[in-house]
């Protein structure tokens, strides 16, 4: 992983499912729950969730909307969008060249 | 779940406080959910920047944060490692005070622990520094913590010159009680760090008073009172230097490894 998502420290993986949650559109708290749970398998806790929010918002990663009640959307942000791409391009590079030797060592 | 969310510092309330509420309406917490929101509280406490930028930042270059302050913070760690030593003169008073020889006088014989005085006074002294570190590192917001730093670092070190006048020193546990309290709900101090001073110290007041209310004749000769001192009193000097030491003020927000100065005091 770059440094965009690792200096989160244990909320890393949390942040990088939360910013793929947000990737088609905004949702709020609960919606991003369900659809890290439905991607994932795992939920994810409320204290995890706010802690991830509140840092991805303070980085300017996401942006909150208008509240609709109780329940406030967020958004993707460029900056969040453009870390977004590097981390899954990261991982999608890692990803390759483990197949890749994992298939020359099967050979 | 409106109980858990009290443990999160009212800054964090205010800001995420309904949505966390809603989100628990739909999705009932369980076990795992309220261990996991218990320690969301703890990590809103270590890191109050997170929702309110003017209470802290991280220590390079983040807005808000000025080198003078920075300064002043660093002051305030070096304070608080004075009341670490504290810690060790306090115990140290209270070993020889509890060996002192044995003298005698009309009414009987007593043992003498005036050796252990300057250690007493040297303890209380040295917390007053780690208390006006905690002053300087306080927030103007943070008022009530601020009033208990200020109440012991005038009762502490008079208490020390005359340990026998017990209002002084009652004072000046109340203004510690005060400032754990007032640093807990200002989100300065986690809650780990508040109760670490608020439990054994209402523990060693109560077991006093019950001492001296069930054995009025006896007094506190049920009781040891090196061992109940040293317990019970000697986090307040390990929890205000531990909160200077390691200021979350300056730690990294997300938590990680390269904070300036560290991790605060795991809550």
């Amino acid at each position: 992983m770059n440094r965009g998502l690792t200096e989160f420290g244990r909320f890393a993986e949390p942040t990088l499912y939360i910013l793929v949650s947000l990737s088609d559109g905004p949702k709020h708290g609960y919606a991003i729950m369900t659809d890290v749970e439905a991607v994932t398998g795992d939920p994810l806790g409320p204290g995890t969730l706010y802690g991830a929010l509140a840092r991805l918002e303070r980085r300017g990663m996401i942006e909150a909307l208008e509240p609709e009640d109780r329940r406030r959307p967020y958004k993707l942000t460029a900056l969040g969008a453009t870390t977004l791409r590097t981390q899954l391009e990261g991982l999608a590079g890692f990803t390759r060249l483990g197949l890749a030797r994992l298939g020359g060592n099967a050979r | 779940m409106s109980r858990l969310l009290r443990l999160y510092p009212r800054a964090w309330r205010a800001r995420y406080g309904p949505e966390l509420e809603d989100l628990v309406a739909h999705r009932p917490l369980g076990l795992s959910g309220s261990i996991d929101l218990i320690r969301g509280a703890m990590d809103a406490h270590r890191h109050p920047e997170l929702v309110d930028p003017t209470a802290a930042g991280s220590a390079r270059g983040v807005p808000g944060v000025s080198s003078q302050r920075l300064a002043d913070l660093r002051v305030a760690r070096r304070l608080g490692l004075a009341a670490w030593v504290g810690a060790v003169a306090w115990i140290a008073g209270w070993v020889i005070a509890a060996n002192g020889p044995i003298m005698a006088d009309g009414q009987g014989t007593y043992r003498d622990g005036g050796a252990g005085l300057p250690f007493i006074l040297l303890a209380m002294v040295l917390l007053a520094a780690g208390l006006i570190g905690q002053m300087i590192r306080m927030p103007n917001r943070a008022r009530a913590a601020r009033v208990g730093a200020l109440v012991a670092i005038v009762a502490g070190p008079a208490w020390g010159l005359g340990p026998w006048v017990l209002p002084l020193g009652i004072a000046a546990l109340a203004g510690i009680l005060v400032l754990a309290l007032g640093a807990w709900r200002a989100g300065q101090w986690g809650v780990g760090a508040a109760l670490a001073i608020v439990g054994p110290t209402l523990g060693g007041v109560a077991i006093t008073g019950w001492a001296l209310t069930a054995y009025g004749g006896d007094r506190l000769s049920v009781l040891n009172p090196m061992l109940l001192a040293v317990v019970a009193f000697t986090p307040i000097w390990l929890v205000v230097g531990a909160t200077l030491v390691r200021l979350p003020a300056l730690a990294d927000p997300d938590g990680g490894a390269d904070g300036l100065i560290g991790e605060v005091v795991s809550a």
